[in-house]
């Protein structure tokens, strides 16, 4: 089946006028958009393989039948009654900036973008808690904040080209994750709109022992479940001080080694990235430091200064035992510079194929893991670029997150070692004990592995789907949840 | 004639927008199509032929204000409303 764009691009809407106005009539008709041109915009995520269709001219999967904008939370509950009555799949849109098709439509799914939910609701500075709408820009929320002298700590390299809602939605974790926690340990309380219209509210409190958290079955739910509109966030003072130190590792084990100890001595530095010699040499090149120790590793220590202060200490102190020599601060600042950019445009315009894999394993798989995962990768093709990096660690263990590249060729066999590397890479997370995903969510592409992660919880997470959208509306098809009728495969007619 | 334009919109289509941090909130339509990668991508494609220059298109094409408001932010430094301007001029002869 062929899918060029040129092929899709008089074919109309797949909703008929009475759809159309039902909708405009929850939201506004300036606010409904059906053209091509327009539905084309969200034919695709950041998913690397939706670039490679889509600098061919193709599409990756299906247009949406529409696009729907809601100002509010009563209206994405009506949007949500109106697909749910006329049986319309639904897909809930932030920014379009995950990387594993969770946006993709792939059965002419309506898309709900929420990005007219954009404002702060409270900032509450007695509980350090902030009330914010899920379609709000990530970099816009954190500079609101920063205005009023607090921040989220939550810091992805997506913080400018992803939403607020989208980051609970998909689990993710920001740079700094090391010392403010994850997004789950940041969302306090929820408003979210489930299948049928009805609204769930999660209270937010400090904690609650009231039996499992009805909260986490929406973050990370891909919107599988229903639609995150408001979240109250832990936020936490602007750090007195930030104080960065940049070390040279002999090898990747001692680098290992020592952020093992530096995390179970009860540090908490709220930056800790440590490079392979492959990523090392981009970032370290003129340093003597790195001659002969050719491990980069940045750390940075915040808070009140004189906390700051003595965490850095302790931690030079731990690295040092592990060989370790200070180099200069230039990579750091580097790092600081580029923190939030995405290398892959130029390379993925210029025909290159370029992915990244983020996994997660306990520090007794390591290095092993990586050595095994890098192994695969270079044993695809002579050209493969393989980098890593470890950064949100924790006392058990680390996130590994890997570049992966492969030079211009014919699509066809470029697409098949693509997916050679996925296989190996994810069956490798598994064999050694880790999981197929630290951050970035699960989407459609992972949907393969995912039951191996999960096992029976799998089929858990299908029987709640299965209650709560009895229809299979909301984002069929991803998260491991089965497929609507007719969907078709991202990449199937290459 | 336009390689080095067509070349340029072509990173940004491969680009996820971090420029969109700059398109303001009070904006009174916040879609995708109106962000400079979605814009690059159509214009390569009209320009191309993949994609018909229909009125439709035409004017999705002009709507540039949040691509305008995208500029200063652009990552690489890149004009990407002029780029599509220009391109749009070379499609319409």
């Amino acid at each position: 089946m062929s899918r060029h764009i040129a092929n899709a691009a008089g074919i109309a809407s797949s909703l008929d006028e009475e759809q159309l106005a039902a909708l405009a009539a929850v939201v506004g008709a300036d606010h409904v958009h059906a053209s091509f041109a327009e539905r084309l915009a969200y034919a695709r995520d950041r998913l690397p393989l939706a670039t490679f269709r889509v600098r061919e001219s193709r599409l990756p999967a299906t247009l949406p039948s529409a696009i729907v904008c809601p100002a509010d939370h009563d209206e994405v509950a009506g949007v949500l009654r109106v697909a749910r009555n006329r049986r319309l799949p639904l897909i809930t849109f932030g920014a379009g900036s995950g990387v594993l098709g969770g946006t993709i439509p792939l059965c002419n799914e309506l898309m709900l973008d929420l990005k007219r939910l954009n404002r702060i609701v409270e900032l509450n500075d007695i509980d350090g808690t902030v009330t914010v709408q899920a379609g709000m820009n990530g970099g816009q929320f954190e500079a609101a904040l920063n205005a009023r002298g607090w921040t989220s700590g939550h810091l992805p390299q997506s913080l400018h080209m992803s939403t607020v809602g989208g980051w609970a939605a998909c689990r993710s974790a920001g740079q700094a994750s090391s010392r403010y926690g994850k997004i789950e340990d940041i969302v306090l309380g929820l408003n979210a709109v489930i299948p049928d219209g009805r609204t769930v509210f999660v209270r937010a409190v400090p904690r609650r022992a009231v039996g499992p958290s009805i909260r986490d079955l929406f973050v990370g739910s891909e919107g599988v479940f229903g639609v995150i509109t408001e979240m109250t966030l832990r936020i936490w003072r602007k750090p007195e001080r930030e104080n960065p130190l940049v070390l040279a590792f002999p090898s990747v084990e001692a680098g290992l080694r020592a952020l093992r100890e530096i995390m179970q001595s009860e540090l908490r530095p709220a930056v800790a990235r440590l490079y392979d010699e492959g990523e090392t040499a981009s970032r370290a090149a003129g340093d003597d430091a790195f001659r002969t120790h050719p491990v980069l590793c940045i750390l940075v220590f915040s808070g009140l200064a004189r906390l700051a202060a003595v965490e850095e200490e302790l931690a030079t102190q731990i690295a040092a035992k592990h060989g370790c020599i200070r180099a200069t601060l230039a990579p750091h600042s580097y790092w600081e510079t580029n923190r939030y950019i995405s290398y892959s445009p130029k390379l993925q315009a210029s025909g290159h194929y370029i992915d990244t894999i983020d996994v997660a394993g306990p520090w007794s798989a390591f290095p092993l893991m990586y050595q095994r995962m890098r192994n695969a990768a270079h044993s695809l093709h002579p050209e493969v670029h393989f980098g890593a990096h470890w950064s949100h660690v924790y006392p058990e263990g680390t996130c590994q997150y890997m570049t992966l590249r492969l030079p211009p060729m014919p699509e066809a066999r470029a697409l098949a070692l693509h997916r050679q590397a996925w296989a190996e890479i994810q069956a490798l997370a598994l064999e050694h004990g880790g999981s197929i995903s630290h951050h970035h969510g699960v989407g459609m592409f992972r949907n393969p592995w995912i039951g191996s992660e999960l096992n029976v919880g799998l089929d858990v997470l299908q029987a709640l789907k299965d209650a709560l959208d009895p229809h299979n509306l909301m984002n069929p098809g991803k998260l491991g949840m089965r497929a609507a009728a007719g969907a078709v495969a991202v990449g199937a007619d290459q | 004639m336009i390689t080095a334009e067509l070349e340029t919109l072509r990173i940004c289509t491969c680009c996820p927008n971090p420029c969109r941090r700059a398109i303001p909130a009070t904006a009174p339509l916040q879609i995708e199509a109106h962000t400079p990668s979605a814009l690059a991508l159509l214009a390569i494609l009209v320009f191309e032929g993949t994609v018909p220059f229909t009125h439709e298109v035409e004017r999705l094409l002009g709507r540039l204000e949040a691509a305008e408001h995208c500029r200063a932010a652009c990552v690489y430094g890149f004009d990407i409303p002029s780029l599509i301007r220009r391109v749009q001029v070379e499609t319409a002869r």
